[in-house]
């Protein structure tokens, strides 16, 4: 019911912050125009990490309480993230071209985010080859919290090699490294960006729970 | 626990392709490499290691891959599951008894490789380290690819353990690097060694909720 | 909010030569979002008319 309220302001609140980004936002001082895919890459970056997080929060919920709905969030969330960190590799890889010439580069945060892709599909193929799916659930449950192991080391890689990658955009603990007229289009898009894949993470949700629980008397009914 | 250490010993010993197969397979693909360039056009010992490494991995991945499904397929682990309700204990003696009799000889003849492509012998012992304790982190998080695929075929648990593995790939050629340049090996090594045992105490905890599920 | 931060509309589109680069990275991306709420809905649709069937 409330999924379209949440769909649509996610979609007003991107448009608003990739217009005020695209069009209204100062000119870097170093990469030019080019720097403005930094709108729709870092909200990518940020989503494709968190969206993993999340899963591997509903894996400890599936694992420890044995809550059912945590491994159906999973199940849906996976392909989510499949689509977003798809989107932050090809955005920044596109962006690469102008700045740095190259559109691919053994970087480690790049790499790390090809291994989160590779995670998510690797996700989604261990739960799908599984005919017994409560087995599959929880198999793919203690999968994503081994998993998350590494993301700190996605974080930490870049400390740990020298790389070309810029250092994150925005921390919490310090004064953000960029200018507050860039700053403000990016959080809205941010918020933007969460509000829309929450949207269609219900969305994938929904579908996934009327499919494995068709033959339940209130799916049936629902509608 | 000696008894169930001479038991899985001499379960692999009379598997003669679970532990002589990986190794010659080993000696193959490193003969394979200098063969597919030109060697006398690049310096082999440059990126010679590189092959050692991805041969390592790759080869402790099929060495590990019927680790618990043979079992699975004779019932034995049914059977330990009905009288230990854990496997803890299974888990840690096969992996280390993997470690001891495929990933020493693994270590060594990656070793005896690079020195045979123009490593230094005073490097040797350090090469052989490095690899034997990265066998001790491949060997772990292969088990848990492993025991996730369980019945379901290599591919499967190569997905998913292989992302696991790569930041061991990362640390080891920080490794080759720290050799190279001759500065900070010990602390490199140190978190080998760190990150193996570490997974040795851990790894067999989620390797026996994973067989657990398996048989519930 | 400041000023438009382009003169023209053409400076706009064009962005110093790297706006093929910013167009088309938005606009895959805005695609692939935009297919994927379809196609699940079109799912979600047959689904729910295959389960009252039942």
């Amino acid at each position: 019911m409330y999924l379209p309220y949440v769909m649509y302001l996610g979609f007003f609140l991107l448009a608003i912050g990739w217009v005020w980004g695209l069009g209204f936002a100062p000119q870097d001082a170093i990469q030019g125009n080019s720097y403005r895919i930094i709108f729709l890459h870092v909200p990518a970056s940020i989503f494709a990490q968190l969206i993993y997080f999340f899963m591997a929060v509903c894996a400890l919920m599936h694992l420890v309480w044995r809550v059912k709905l945590a491994a159906y969030l999973i199940k849906s969330a996976a392909p989510v993230g499949v689509i977003i960190t798809f989107i932050a590799l090809f955005s920044g890889s596109i962006w690469g071209i102008p700045t740095w010439g190259t559109w691919w580069q053994w970087d480690a945060r790049i790499t790390s985010t090809l291994i989160l892709f590779i995670m998510y599909l690797g996700i989604l193929t261990l739960h799908s080859s599984f005919s017994n799916l409560e087995k599959a659930d929880r198999l793919m449950s203690i999968l994503v919290v081994v998993g998350v192991v590494n993301i700190p080391i996605i974080k930490k890689s870049v400390d740990w090699w020298s790389t070309l990658h810029q250092p994150a955009s925005i921390t919490i603990s310090e004064a953000p490294s960029i200018d507050s007229s860039m700053l403000y289009p990016l959080l809205v898009s941010i918020s933007g960006m969460g509000l829309t894949l929450i949207a269609l993470g219900i969305l994938i949700s929904r579908l996934y729970i009327f499919t494995r629980e068709k033959n339940k008397k209130w799916v049936q009914n629902y509608e | 626990m000696f008894n169930l250490l001479f038991a899985e010993a001499f379960k692999l010993r009379h598997r003669l392709r679970a532990w002589l197969g990986p190794l010659l397979i080993m000696v193959l693909v490193l003969i394979a490499f200098p063969l597919s360039i030109d060697v006398s056009q690049y310096d082999l010992n440059k990126f010679y290691f590189s092959i050692i490494v991805i041969s390592l991995l790759m080869i402790s991945f099929l060495a590990t891959e019927s680790i618990f499904s043979e079992d699975y397929e004779d019932g034995s682990l049914e059977q330990i599951y009905l009288e230990e309700k854990d496997f803890y204990k299974v888990a840690l003696t096969k992996i280390s008894i993997y470690v001891f009799f495929i990933g020493i000889p693994m270590s060594l003849i990656g070793s005896v490789f690079s020195f045979a492509n123009g490593v230094s012998a005073d490097e040797l012992p350090k090469i052989f380290v490095v690899l034997l304790f990265s066998t001790l982190i491949l060997f772990n998080l292969f088990a848990f690819g492993s025991a996730l695929s369980l019945n379901k075929g290599a591919m499967l648990g190569v997905l998913v353990s292989l992302p696991l593995t790569l930041p061991v790939i990362v640390l080891l050629g920080r490794a080759v690097r720290t050799i190279q340049y001759g500065e900070g090996f010990l602390e490199v090594l140190a978190l080998l060694l760190g990150v193996g045992l570490i997974l040795m105490a851990i790894m067999p905890l989620i390797i026996s909720a994973t067989l657990k599920t398996h048989l519930e | 909010m400041s000023n438009f931060a382009f003169s023209t509309l053409q400076d706009f589109f064009i962005m110093d030569g790297h706006g093929i680069y910013v167009w088309s990275v938005y606009l895959v991306s805005l695609t692939l979002i935009v297919i994927s709420f379809q196609v699940t809905n079109r799912k979600l649709h047959q689904q729910k008319i295959k389960n009252a069937q039942k």
